[in-house]
């Protein structure tokens, strides 16, 4: 019998390698649409990490959106645009040496990261405990983070959805133009 | 897409399961993970699945665009909606504790010299609503008996207030659900459209 940490460290090495593989697949894969199904593979994974560590809001919120709309969306766009990625010219060493260094200094940064999980971080010693004690009594609602996202921080899930609804009117004026017959410069 | 046997079958076989689970992420979100995005996007999924099926003008049949567009806006008016009423029962913006018992007699009596008169009607409450409150109150801490032995505070000291909790949450998740729902099917029909 495996004690059942152990069962989440297994977990976490295979899915965080999966991931990676998936990552490098992306980058590799020429044809971009391989590259979008890989992508949704990509936040399936995620969303599956997210679940065994615990946040399954995001996990739901990822797997839907992540694997599932923006794919559609991204796969749609493509058929606007061809799906052969362009022969890149010129020297890589630049961009290397710049994703060298920035490499280098978040592997540096991490070191400064409080320590994963632990019940003194900072976010857990604010606004958290109070949350987790009151929000069920004061709201009636046992999912705490419905009530802190809805109730407590109402007025920011309100700045969201106007955002969501800024994008939507966005893209209409973007791309919602009647095209007409005559109509020569239709971006076609 | 359209002429696939096994594609058309198994969609539409799955659509109104996806729809079904969107819904119960919508109004189960208060009890399990979930809440209004992640319904608008999952129930924009089945619409979309049956829209590369059926085609664009099969979901033309199901939500017009312009349906979709004042659905957008119904979403966003509902949940400020609900803020603009809580300041009517003079609350604040999005308070919903006022929602359902309006704070407007305290607050003008706490302006007032509080007469005996205006004191005995803010404590003037029938044997059974005392009766309902309470049963009210015992139904809320049973559902959450879990949290029970690990919470210190045991007692719900305003039950209008999480009443109206309950309802202002209920309200703007649907607000927002609908919102998100109808922007994904928009931008579906934008791109789609270009697609042609």
């Amino acid at each position: 019998m495996i004690p059942v940490e152990n069962i989440t460290l297994i977990m976490d090495t295979v899915l965080l390698f999966l991931l990676l593989l998936t990552a490098i697949a992306v980058v590799c894969a020429k044809d971009l649409i391989i590259s979008t199904i890989l992508l949704g593979i990509f936040s399936l994974l995620m969303a599956a990490l997210y679940l065994v560590m615990g946040a399954a809001d995001v996990a739901i919120t990822e797997a839907a959106v992540g694997a599932g709309i923006s794919t559609i969306l991204v796969l749609l766009a493509l058929s606007l645009v061809g799906h052969k990625e362009k022969k890149s010219k010129g020297n890589f060493i630049v961009p290397t040496i710049i994703i060298l260094f920035v490499s280098i200094g978040l592997l540096y940064a991490t070191y400064d990261m409080p320590e994963f999980g632990s019940r003194y971080n900072p976010a857990q010693i604010h606004v958290s405990p109070y949350y987790l004690e009151n929000g069920p009594l004061e709201t009636g609602i046992p999912n705490v983070v419905t009530s802190v996202l809805a109730s407590y921080r109402g007025f920011d899930t309100f700045g969201e959805t106007i955002v969501v609804f800024t994008a939507a009117i966005a893209v209409i004026l973007l791309l919602g133009r009647v095209r007409k017959k005559g109509d020569s410069d239709n971006g076609k | 897409m359209e002429n696939d046997i096994l594609l058309r079958t198994v969609v539409k076989f799955l659509t109104p399961f996806i729809f079904m689970f969107g819904l119960y992420v919508q109004f189960h979100g208060d009890y399990s993970p979930g809440g209004g995005f992640q319904a608008g996007v999952i129930c924009a999924a089945a619409f979309i699945a049956h829209a590369l099926i059926n085609g664009l003008s099969g979901l033309d049949k199901v939500v017009s665009e312009k349906t979709a567009r004042t659905i957008a806006c119904l979403g966003v008016l509902l949940y400020g909606g609900t803020g603009v009423y809580a300041m009517h029962n003079c609350g604040n913006f999005l308070d919903y504790s006022v929602l359902t018992h309006s704070r407007c007699d305290e607050v003008a009596s706490s302006r007032k010299i509080v007469t005996n008169k205006g004191a005995d009607n803010i404590n003037k409450t029938s044997e059974e609503e005392k009766k309902a409150l309470e049963d009210y109150k015992n139904k809320l801490l049973d559902s959450y008996s879990a949290n029970k032995e690990n919470s210190k505070i045991v007692e719900i000291k305003d039950i209008d207030a999480v009443h109206g909790q309950h309802i202002g949450i209920l309200l703007i998740e649907a607000g927002v659900g609908l919102t998100v729902f109808s922007v994904m099917i928009l931008v579906f029909y934008m791109f789609a459209n270009r697609v042609g």
